[in-house]
């Protein structure tokens, strides 16, 4: 690429990553300081005020608010922390049987939404029709347990979460030289001083930085808590954003104001972690390929398989089987375990009930449409501002790459906050299409997007093209017949990550939408809302089928193109 | 002498190969055996498990008259219970600890109270010559000095022995060669039993009391680095242990007590020694090492008529190559050289003892 095509190519990236990013949060901050909602090219200057700030500082719940939207995040935390450290453990550095299907297992919640989780875990622990509690009371045993809680919550938080922890903490262990560890042991140390002296202190780096990575996560997530905390009275910030809009009279303005403020704390803990990352990491990989012997276990083998299992049970067994037994029951009104098995009362007619609802089918074909065209226009950004980054020495990349990570810290919630305010106020008729929310989308998942691609092409040799340049070929020849050859299985995996991201995505879209562009989550939400259960179970039961779809198509597409590649 | 260490019928097996196959080895207190094999010989296993970080599948190890380790009576004693002390190929010094705290740690396990362990810390690093970086971060270290600290750590306890896998194949040649003589005078001051595993022949014959060469799982031949040099028992031992010429040739008939006359198929002829009988007609290998060749202008007994093909002056010696019929040769040559150049004919003189037939295995 010559000088200044690569300038403009730049420019114009930038600019792009500008209007896509920069510019929803900007108009945020200029609208959490005004006194209007926002209005078609009109800001109101002359409203300049902290009033909004005032309003929401001193409300009279506001610490109340705070308060528990730290604790409940503090909770989930110290539970991924707990389980994903001792799944990744056990995984990776213990004779424990069934390693593999462990290993599985930790990463599965992944792949489950957020609001998926959500749903089954009410259906499973809500204090009063919770089956949980129905089989508990019907066994006779006097003890409850309730999901709507802090501590229920905090609960889901963590096995949702946990599977961040565990591939931090088991890339950690596996890359640590195994002699390490060893020579502790040469010099007389004893399995569980090597691990508290040794292990311990050389994975905490990574143990922190996970840690802070879910904390942030969980700050912002809203589908689980919009879900299990209004009930039980459970409050927290981004659940009370949306309660500020949606709820009338709106207060856009105030709302703005406390988004603001969770983009604070949240921009300020993605600082930490990158701190913390930032700092030389202990864990050094070794040249040699020799593997230690794992840790034997002996009698506790199986007692932990067992707990491991347990964790199975909770991500995906029963919540599964709870939403396909609400989705076969005809009516839900059962309070004993007696009524609760009755076969008259099972039916397929609910999944034929859903199929024809238009609402349903309207909104599976916009979120295919969002999904297939953020993974599009997502695919072909993301890889132009990763390709410039790591393969080029352009002035102004970094620049591309810092924008380009940014919504890390911004919840999908405030994206879509700010498209609204942005997006009302140009008079370019975008809001109320559904590309709103794809730019939304493209926003959102740009730092997943830039770095999974970023990660295929730095694994490419620059030799490789360059000896291409040097045999005559341009730089788009060498794009085309060298370096995207030889990145497709990566960029492929990019691809679906985005698919599932995309298709998933619930809180981004959350004030985007209008009746006619309802994506799928959004509506199994509205569902869910007006006390439709049955159907909300049906519709969760074929999201996660059609999530497991494209994730088994990817990886038989990437594994028979790596297979072709030597 | 006092046995330190006794392995007998070790295996290993990793699934259907097996990496070491019925060792057996003996190390004497103050001894300093080398394991010397190419990689995937099995010494770096046979090592691990003397240390007890893999486990075997038969056979027995005794350490200081004590079985730690036998499969057949289920028998395993775990590594920080055999107090053994042992340098990794890649130091594996702790990142998070200073100098003092790494090399003090086996002393913390041990329960070695405060001052006492000041005390053996400071005197250890001292023996290393690390007296002055005590408190530095180990990270700040280099290769060289970590190499020390991973030293220092492995002896302040006083183990019954030290291992030693591969210390100094990850340092440049210069470094390489320095730590080798301090670890030889390190360990003739202290007495120090240990085993070393390298695939550096060089590292091997200096190092060295007495070298266990290993051949794909199995112990091929044990003696002092002289013995393996002057009597390698096979062609394998002859070329790993030495840049030899090995001759393929024919014993065609005795030439009195001790020596027999060798022919090549090319037509070369020489009068070698044997110390295994051989047989007439039987097919052997010949070494002649290339420091026991002479080069002459002259003609005399045992000389042979070649063609000076190659000379490469190598600061105190000269390497030549030369073609004796079909066959080119390697020789050094110290000191003055004859005056011979590129190209010239001159006379090859192998003393019959420098020439040594070694028989071919039984197929």
């Amino acid at each position: 690429m010559n000088r200044i095509g690569g300038r403009i190519a730049v420019a114009v990236l930038a600019a792009v990553l500008l209007v896509l990013i920069v510019l929803p949060v900007g108009v945020l901050i200029i609208g959490s300081l005004l006194s209007d909602p926002p209005r078609a090219l009109q800001f109101n200057w002359s409203g300049l005020t902290f009033s909004n700030y005032a309003a929401v500082l001193s409300g009279q719940d506001f610490a109340a608010l705070l308060g528990t939207t730290v604790a409940a995040a503090l909770i989930g935390t110290a539970g991924a922390l707990v389980i994903g450290a001792a799944l990744a453990w056990l995984a990776v550095r213990t004779d424990v049987p069934a390693r593999r299907l462990l290993e599985a297992v930790a990463i599965m919640p992944m792949f489950v939404p957020p609001l998926v989780g959500a749903f089954a875990w009410d259906v499973l622990a809500s204090p009063r029709s919770g089956i949980i509690n129905i089989v508990l009371r019907a066994v006779g045993v006097g003890v409850s347990v309730n999901i709507y809680s802090l501590g229920g919550i905090g609960f889901v938080f963590a096995i949702y979460y946990c599977p961040y922890v565990f591939l931090f903490m088991a890339a950690a262990l596996r890359n640590m030289d195994a002699a390490l560890e060893e020579a502790a042991a040469m010099c007389g140390a004893g399995p569980l001083r090597v691990l508290a002296n040794i292990t311990a202190p050389l994975v905490a780096p990574a143990l922190l930085s996970s840690g802070l990575l879910v904390f942030v996560l969980l700050m912002e997530i809203f589908a689980i808590p919009a879900v299990l905390g209004e009930p039980g009275g459970v409050h927290v910030m981004s659940v009370r954003i949306w309660e500020l809009i949606g709820f009338a009279p709106p207060k856009v303005n105030e709302a703005s104001a406390l988004g603001v403020l969770l983009l604070l704390l949240t921009v300020t803990l993605v600082i930490l972690q990158h701190r913390f990352l930032g700092r030389r990491s202990f864990v050094t990989v070794a040249g040699k390929g020799l593997r230690s012997q794992p840790v034997r276990l002996g009698v506790m083998r199986w007692p932990l398989a067992t707990l491991g299992m347990l964790y199975l049970a909770c991500v995906v067994v029963l919540p599964f089987s709870a939403l396909l037994f609400i989705a076969l029951r005809k009516n839900l009104f059962f309070s004993s375990l007696a009524a609760m098995v009755r076969t008259s009362q099972f039916s397929t007619r609910q999944f034929t009930v859903a199929m024809n609802d238009p609402v349903v089918r309207d909104a599976l074909s916009n979120s295919l449409l969002v999904s297939l065209a953020t993974v599009g226009l997502g695919s072909i950004l993301y890889f132009a501002v990763a390709y410039i980054v790591h393969r080029t020495r352009l002035p102004g990349r970094r620049l591309l790459n810092m924008i380009a990570i940014l919504p890390v810290a911004i919840p999908g919630l405030i994206i879509g906050l700010g498209y609204l305010w942005s997006w009302i106020s140009l008079p370019v008729g975008l809001y109320g299409t559904v590309w709103i929310i794809v730019f939304a989308y493209i926003s959102q998942f740009a730092p997943q997007g830039v770095s999974a691609i970023s990660a295929t092409l730095v694994q490419i040799h620059p030799e490789l093209e360059e000896s291409s340049r040097l045999s005559g070929a341009g730089l788009f020849t060498t794009l085309r017949r060298i370096v995207i050859p030889l990145a497709w299985p990566g960029i492929l995996a990019s691809m679906i990550l985005l698919l599932v991201l995309s298709f998933r995505e619930f809180a981004t879209a959350l004030f985007l939408y209008t009746s006619s562009t309802q994506v799928f989550s959004l509506a199994m939400f509205d569902f869910w809302e007006r006390g439709s259960t049955s159907l909300v179970a049906v519709m969760a039961l074929a999201q996660s089928a059609l999530l497991l779809l494209f994730i088994t198509i990817g990886r038989m597409l990437t594994r028979r193109l790596a297979a072709d590649q030597p | 002498m006092v046995e330190k260490c006794r392995v007998r019928g070790l295996t290993k097996r990793f699934g259907t190969t097996t990496v070491v196959d019925d060792v057996a080895l003996d190390v004497s207190e103050g001894e300093f055996v080398v394991i010397l094999g190419p990689s995937g010989c099995g010494k770096t296993t046979t090592l691990r498990m003397i240390a007890g970080l893999a486990e075997p599948d038969a056979g027995s190890i005794d350490i200081d008259g004590r079985r730690v380790c036998a499969p057949a009576e289920r028998l395993f004693v775990p590594p920080e219970q055999r107090n053994i002390g042992m340098v990794f190929q890649s130091y594996a010094i702790w990142p998070h600890m200073t100098v003092f705290e790494n090399v003090a740690y086996p002393l913390r396990v041990r329960r070695v109270g405060g001052g006492e362990r000041k005390r053996r810390v400071a005197d250890v690093l001292e023996r290393v010559g690390l007296g002055q970086e005590s408190d530095r971060p180990a990270t700040a270290l280099s290769g060289g000095q970590m190499q020390r600290v991973a030293l220092a750590r492995a002896l302040v306890f006083n183990p019954a022995m030290v291992l030693f896998d591969e210390p100094l194949s990850n340092l440049d040649l210069k470094l390489r060669e320095r730590l080798r003589v301090e670890l030889k005078s390190l360990q003739r001051e202290t007495g120090l039993t240990s085993i070393y595993v390298t695939h550096d022949q060089t590292e091997a014959v200096e190092l060295a009391d007495r070298i266990i060469v290993m051949k794909a799982g199995r112990v091929v031949q044990t003696g002092t680095p002289r013995e393996l040099y002057r009597t390698p028992t096979s062609r394998f031992v002859a070329e790993f242990i030495s840049t030899a010429n090995i001759f393929d040739a024919v014993v065609e008939g005795f030439a009195g007590p001790g020596f027999v006359r060798v022919r090549c198929d090319d037509g070369r002829a020489l009068i070698a020694a044997h110390t295994v009988p051989v047989r007439p007609g039987e097919r052997v290998d010949v070494v002649v090492h290339p420091e026991d060749c002479r080069i002459e202008a002259t003609q005399g007994e045992h000389a042979h008529q070649v063609r000076i093909t190659g000379l490469r002056y190598q600061g105190t010696s000269t390497r030549i190559t030369l073609r004796w019929m079909g066959t080119e040769i390697d020789v050094v040559s110290l000191g003055t050289l004859p005056a011979i150049e590129e190209g010239s004919e001159a006379w090859l003189h192998i003393r019959p003892e420098h020439a040594r037939v070694i028989p071919r295995p039984v197929p």
